[in-house]
């Protein structure tokens, strides 16, 4: 009984885009800046001399009022922590199995998050030395992607 | 002495892409708007009501459906939100309508828009304005028009 209907649809693709704007405030224009560059460079804390990634307004230790100082970083430091990532989903900056890295830069008090490449997964050890890989010059954006990874050395 | 730095912006955006398996009931609904030109639900046989957009099962007994039935695409506003205000992925420019609509033919109301909503009230009588280039998707029908 009833009508005759087809059915020749399994399947509905659609995306969500959500866009937003985030402003960066006074102190990451100049990061980017420098990154475009092939530098980086941060704030240190007149009071305790110590240098945080990114740069704010007061320290992340002793959260006093940032006094203008800049300074240059290295771009070498080394491997605090890592995740290897073999999982596939949205949204990842490049296929796996790849890794994020938490690098000590020298001259650096905290922990810059970026990609590991250039890198065997099993080889990769806490502690160990990595050094930049930057974008060529007209590459980059003034991003932290101007680095396209860290690389052992 | 702090810089004095141009204010500057990322606009940026996340992306959310998503598969949905459709079903036999909603596979079929979408078929018969992008191919049929027309809004089909399933009747149920114990309690007789109409069941769009179709489900499975009989939201009123849980009976199994399985009896499709062609239902008008006019019918009456049985609730709605009048959108002044633009936004992003809006689905119409405002001012526009979400409404629930009851069409003829149907006991259970569908979700859908109204353009050129002035003066919209519960029980006013809509008709679906149909796309001529249709994807199977319940935006097949563009949105509905008040009825003068």
């Amino acid at each position: 009984m009833g009508i005759e209907v087809r059915n020749n649809i399994k399947e509905i693709r659609g995306k969500w885009e959500m866009p937003f704007e985030y402003s960066y405030g006074q102190y990451y224009p100049i990061f980017y800046d420098h990154m475009k560059e092939g530098e980086i460079w941060t704030v240190r804390c007149s009071k305790c001399q110590r240098a945080f990634l990114p740069p704010r307004p007061y320290c992340g230790n002793c959260f006093e009022d940032v006094e203008e100082e800049w300074v240059k970083l290295s771009d070498e430091g080394s491997v605090r922590s890592y995740t290897v990532v073999r999982m596939p989903y949205s949204g990842q900056p490049t296929q796996p199995p790849y890794c994020y890295i938490l690098v000590v830069l020298d001259g650096c008090s905290n922990e810059f998050h970026h990609l590991l490449g250039e890198a065997d997964p099993s080889q990769i050890k806490v502690g160990m030395r990595v050094k930049a890989v930057w974008r060529p010059e007209e590459e980059r954006t003034g991003s932290v992607h101007d680095i396209k990874y860290f690389k052992p050395i | 002495m702090k810089r004095v730095v141009e204010a500057r912006t990322l606009k940026a955006k996340i992306e959310c892409p998503y598969r949905w398996s459709t079903g036999r009931a909603i596979g079929s609904f979408l078929t018969e708007l992008r191919d049929g030109r027309r809004i089909v639900g399933l009747r149920c046989d114990r309690c007789g009501k109409t069941i769009v957009p179709p489900q499975d099962y009989c939201i009123y007994c849980a009976d199994e459906l399985d009896e499709w039935v062609e239902v008008s695409d006019q019918g009456e506003v049985t609730t709605f939100t009048e959108v002044k205000m633009d936004f992003p992925n809006s689905p119409l420019e405002p001012p526009f309508a979400y409404i629930v609509v009851k069409l003829d033919g149907a006991d259970t109301g569908l979700a859908h828009l109204a353009r050129n909503p002035e003066g919209i009230v519960v029980g006013s009588r809509v008709r679906a304005v149909w796309k001529e280039l249709r994807e199977g998707s319940i935006r097949d029908i563009d949105y509905f028009e008040l009825v003068k």
